[in-house]
């Protein structure tokens, strides 16, 4: 067996840098991919010019608390020039705080103190609306109920304000629950990291249909038959075979796996609960395609057909079209704790 | 003339073994048809409201007018649907899937609030739902500042005001500081006086999607057609090839001429077919930038190919740089919203961005061409200084100097 | 006519040929023969221009091969050890493909004599990879030579055939030689070489080692056994001759 092993191993030597490049392919574009992505995911905003025309207190306080905004990008401009950038398509729309808007939330008059300038292809800016919307409401009322009592205005309106530390008044829990189990949270990767695993899948596979032509070619150059004379039984060069052909697939997904769990971060409980899953699905779909391709006799033509059915399996599955259950990608990001 | 020869073979054999091209046209469009297909669903599923319960189990006074709140502001009430429910109803519907979440308000709540207390509402929502999940959550995070801001105004008057008051007067009085201040923060879109403004700069989301169809494809079919192309031949074959004078410098430039005219066609279909639905408007500058773009893409596989990588690597390459390139030009997430650093005036996926943009807002603009043009002929120029680079070291080359 | 000065080749820090210098005469026929690896065909394809070595020059008509390698490559015919044909072409596509890729007119009188002598008539219209190894052969070598060149470069014509067709194959080369041509070719079969050369070229320990005629060869061989008698494969080449 240990003969045969080194035998289909040893082919790696005919190009190893690119035998070892392919096998690790998972693994490289994960370290390449990773940061641009992550970075890009955390840096990707809505552009948002804002305008201060009324340059107080409460508009330098709208313009303080905006800024940490998530997925809003607010930039400080001039009434002209923000108008200009979403005329030009730089800036999604432009927010400006009208002159006389601290006066007007002091008296309670809350009509008109921000225009909003937006562009007729504008989508996202309501976000923005509702973040400077909340922000001066929070002022406005704290004004409200600070004109409403006898006490110092100031001293009122302060402690209006300090209902909002260390955090605001009505805050919400969310919690993901599955409909099959909503009495336990159950922890769960991005749905990003999902579509990762499911190509490390497809490529670990693929891989490792690709591997198959080797007993094409064993079998094409008479290799095989020798086998076959000397030893009187085939089994075990297939039996080697197989085992590599598994550990090729499979190892190349496990190292794009482990990569993305290393940069990611996360769990142990998921990763572990990942790993088995993902080996027990990959294990499985190794022996269908192994047998389906034995059960065809080994022809040449079953490679490309392996892998469109690779591919398949994949794109039906992230695309939930066609079959889903009896893709192998299904199984892999199928219910169960894992999902 | 032999080089000739030779571009002749690989046209007849594209013709005569048309599997790679059909392959290279139908994958793309078979992957972008189902994508496309998820899109809309997730597009239709988005223009309905979502579906949540909410079970007040405080049921007070101030309860009441929180979930009137969310349920009544005009955006809100447009996007959700918000469905007062007991518990047990509420898990019913949850486990059959039909609420994208439970919001759940818990007993002794408003006692909480008035202290100033700020115990949390429970949200469940539904993990299989993730897209109404996720609007669910952003709608009622959107509505819970405004809540905290009439109630930060509430707990005030309350506390500075009404508490001192004697109790019979106190009860209307708070209930009286609760529907002013709600009222009050319901009238929130009074802040905003709207203008819009016509922009000519933005293409507008129906036409960017097509051209993010557009550039996927393309690299797409690229990316598979140098790979099922691009297989070397065998060493005697090149050295056969080489007798008559066929260099390795000749097979890198007939395969980037051979590249570049079925891309080129294959691209012009796609623009007729999209000029036929009357999104883009045919014209030269069109057409001449559809030759740069299929020029540099195809001197980027060639370029490859000149450096002998092998074919599958070849496509893991290509497709690799092509996603970093198509991502960093806007060509699926708009320029306008990835951070800036992504975006770098040169780069020529983004210049292939460029010429479809104008074309599909119906622009004379040819600056962007240069640009192109030029990564076309540099890279172009690389992959054949490369390859004749290695037929020197591996051979003679006879063009320039011999008899 | 060919004279290779000081010529050593290195493939990957790995040295194929030793330095060494040889002449070819215009008109001989030089039968190379030499163990496995010695480096037989990369001698073969240095002489064809096909590749570069990798110090020393090669001269063609006294003119380095730098300058004149556009002539010597109309005036070289190269026939490979490997069948290099495109597969999906009959018989007459391919030579008729090749044919037209040839820098000289190709003499028709010339390559209807070659296709006759090698009775590729009776094949004229199967597709490459529907003919036995021997139909290929010939194939390749009529695709080598229909330029009618001065000089024939032959890396083991006669591998895998049959006799019937290694007779025609030889009788063709034996006739190309009386007709003025210059001939190097390789073998390993001494029935073949004593057939065609009037020179034998022997390859050993990556270089050259004897390059004479069939008569200095029976003289030498003794003293080469002496010498290199130490090297099994050698050894029995020589004994064999």
């Amino acid at each position: 067996m240990l003969t045969y092993l080194s035998l289909h191993l040893n082919k790696w030597k005919k190009r190893p840098f690119l035998s070892l490049l392919l096998f690790c392919f998972p693994l490289l574009a994960t370290l390449l991919l990773y940061p641009v992505f992550e970075n890009t995911a955390e840096e990707t905003a809505v552009p948002i010019a804002i305008v201060d025309e009324d340059n107080s207190d409460y508009s330098e306080t709208i313009l303080e608390r905006t800024r940490g905004a998530e997925r809003l990008r607010f930039t400080e401009m001039e009434a002209g020039e923000a108008e200009d950038a979403v005329r030009k398509g730089t800036m999604e729309a432009a927010f400006i705080l009208e002159d006389g808007l601290q006066e007007a939330l002091n008296d309670g008059d809350v009509r008109d103190v921000v225009t909003w300038v937006r562009s007729d292809e504008a989508l996202f800016d309501v976000y923005a609306k509702e973040a400077i919307g909340a922000e001066v409401m929070r002022l406005a009322l704290n004004a409200k109920a600070a004109n409403a009592i006898d006490e110092d205005f100031d001293e009122a309106f302060a402690y209006s304000d300090s209902f909002w530390e260390p955090a605001p008044l009505f805050q919400m829990d969310f919690t993901e629950r599955s409909p099959d189990n909503p009495d336990v949270e159950v922890p769960k990767l991005a749905a990003w990291h999902v579509m990762a695993i499911q190509l490390f899948f497809l490529y670990g596979w693929v891989l490792g249909i690709f591997f198959l032509r080797e007993l094409i070619a064993d079998e094409k150059e008479g290799r095989l038959q020798r086998i076959r004379l000397i030893q009187q039984t085939t089994v075990r060069y297939f039996a080697s075979h197989f085992v590599l052909f598994c550990l090729v697939g499979a190892g190349s997904f496990l190292l794009g796996l482990g990569a993305l769990f290393y940069l990611a971060d996360i769990t142990q409980v998921l990763v572990q609960a990942w790993l088995v899953r993902s080996l027990i699905v990959f294990a499985i779909t190794l022996l269908v395609t192994w047998c389906l391709f034995m059960g065809t006799g080994r022809k040449r033509w079953m490679v490309p057909v392996l892998v469109l059915l690779a591919l398949a399996s994949f794109l039906l599955t992230v695309t939930s079209t066609g079959i889903t259950g009896i893709w192998p990608h299904s199984w892999l990001v199928g219910r169960g704790g894992l999902g | 003339m032999n080089g000739f020869s030779l571009w002749r073979y690989e046209m007849r054999a594209a013709v005569k073994r048309p599997a790679p091209l059909f392959l290279s046209i139908g994958i793309p469009l078979i992957i972008i048809g189902l994508v496309v297909l998820v899109l809309q669903s997730v597009v239709e599923e988005g223009a309905e409201p979502v579906r949540a319960a909410v079970v007040d189990e405080d049921d007070t006074f101030q309860t009441n007018a929180l979930i009137n709140q969310l349920s009544e502001e005009e955006r809100l009430s447009q996007a959700l649907d918000l469905i007062p429910l007991e518990a047990e109803e509420a898990e019913q519907a949850f486990e059959k899937g039909e609420l994208a979440g439970v919001m759940t308000i818990p007993e002794g709540f408003t006692a909480s609030l008035m202290i100033g207390e700020n115990d949390p509402i429970s949200v469940m929502t539904n993990e299989d739902d993730s897209l109404d999940a996720t609007m669910l959550k952003v709608l009622l995070e959107s509505g819970a500042n405004y809540i905290s801001a009439s109630q930060s105004a509430v707990n005030t008057v309350y506390d500075l005001h009404i508490r001192n008051l004697s109790e019979d007067e106190r009860n209307s009085r708070l209930q009286e500081a609760i529907i002013t201040y709600t009222l009050f923060a319901l009238d929130r879109g009074d802040l905003f006086s709207e203008e819009t403004v016509t922009t000519g700069a933005n293409i507008g989301w129906e036409k960017h999607a097509y051209l993010a169809v557009l550039m996927t494809f393309l690299f797409l079919f690229l990316a598979i057609y140098q790979m099922l192309d691009g297989k070397k031949e065998s060493g005697s074959l090149l050295e056969r090839w080489r007798m008559v004078d066929v260099t390795f410098v000749h097979w890198v430039g007939i395969k980037q001429v051979k590249w570049w005219l079925v891309t080129f066609g294959v691209l012009e279909l796609m623009v007729l077919a999209l000029s036929q639905t009357e999104v883009l408007t045919l014209s030269i500058t069109l057409h001449l930038g559809v030759v740069l773009i299929a020029l540099w893409a195809t001197s980027l596989a060639s370029f490859l190919y000149a450096l002998n990588t092998p074919a599958g690597l070849r496509f893991l390459v290509f497709l690799i740089i092509s996603v970093i390139g198509l991502l960093s030009a806007g060509a699926w997430v708009p320029s306008l919203y990835l951070p800036e650093w992504l975006s770098v005036a040169w780069n020529p996926y983004g210049l292939t961005y460029d010429v479809f943009r104008s074309a599909l807002l119906e622009r004379e603009e040819r600056g962007h061409l240069l640009g192109l043009a030029l990564w076309g002929i540099g890279l172009n120029g690389l992959a054949l200084s490369i390859a004749l680079w290695k037929e020197k070291r591996d051979a003679y080359v006879s063009i320039f100097t011999s008899e | 006519m060919i004279h290779l000065d000081n010529v050593s080749k290195t493939y990957r820090s790995k040295e194929v040929l030793e330095p060494f210098t040889l002449t070819i005469r215009e008109g001989s026929s030089v039968g190379i023969i030499g163990p496995n690896g010695a480096g037989k065909s990369t001698f073969l394809k240095l002489v064809a221009s096909l590749d570069k070595p990798t110090s020393g020059k090669l001269s063609f008509d006294g003119k380095p091969y730098g300058k004149v390698v556009r002539r010597l490559r109309t005036e070289i015919g190269y026939v490979p050890q490997d069948i290099a044909l495109y597969e999906e072409l009959t018989v007459k596509e391919q030579i008729a493909f090749w044919r037209k890729l040839e820098k000289k007119k190709v003499d028709e009188d010339f390559l209807q004599k070659m296709i006759r002598m090698l009775r590729l008539d009776e094949v004229y219209s199967q597709r490459v990879d529907q003919l036995s190894g021997g139909w290929r052969r010939k194939v390749n070598l009529c695709v080598g030579l229909m330029r009618n060149p001065r000089i024939c470069l032959l890396d083991e014509p006669t591998a895998g055939v049959d006799l019937a067709a290694k007779e025609d194959i030889l009788a063709w080369l034996k006739q190309l030689h009386q007709e003025g041509r210059t001939l190097l070719y390789i073998s390993h079969d001494w029935y073949e070489l004593k057939k065609l050369s009037d020179e034998f070229l022997l390859f050993a320990e990556r270089k050259p080692i004897f390059q004479g005629s069939q008569r200095e060869w029976s003289e030498k061989r003794s003293t080469l056994i002496d010498r290199y008698g130490a090297d099994q494969d050698l050894r029995r080449i020589l004994e064999f001759s």
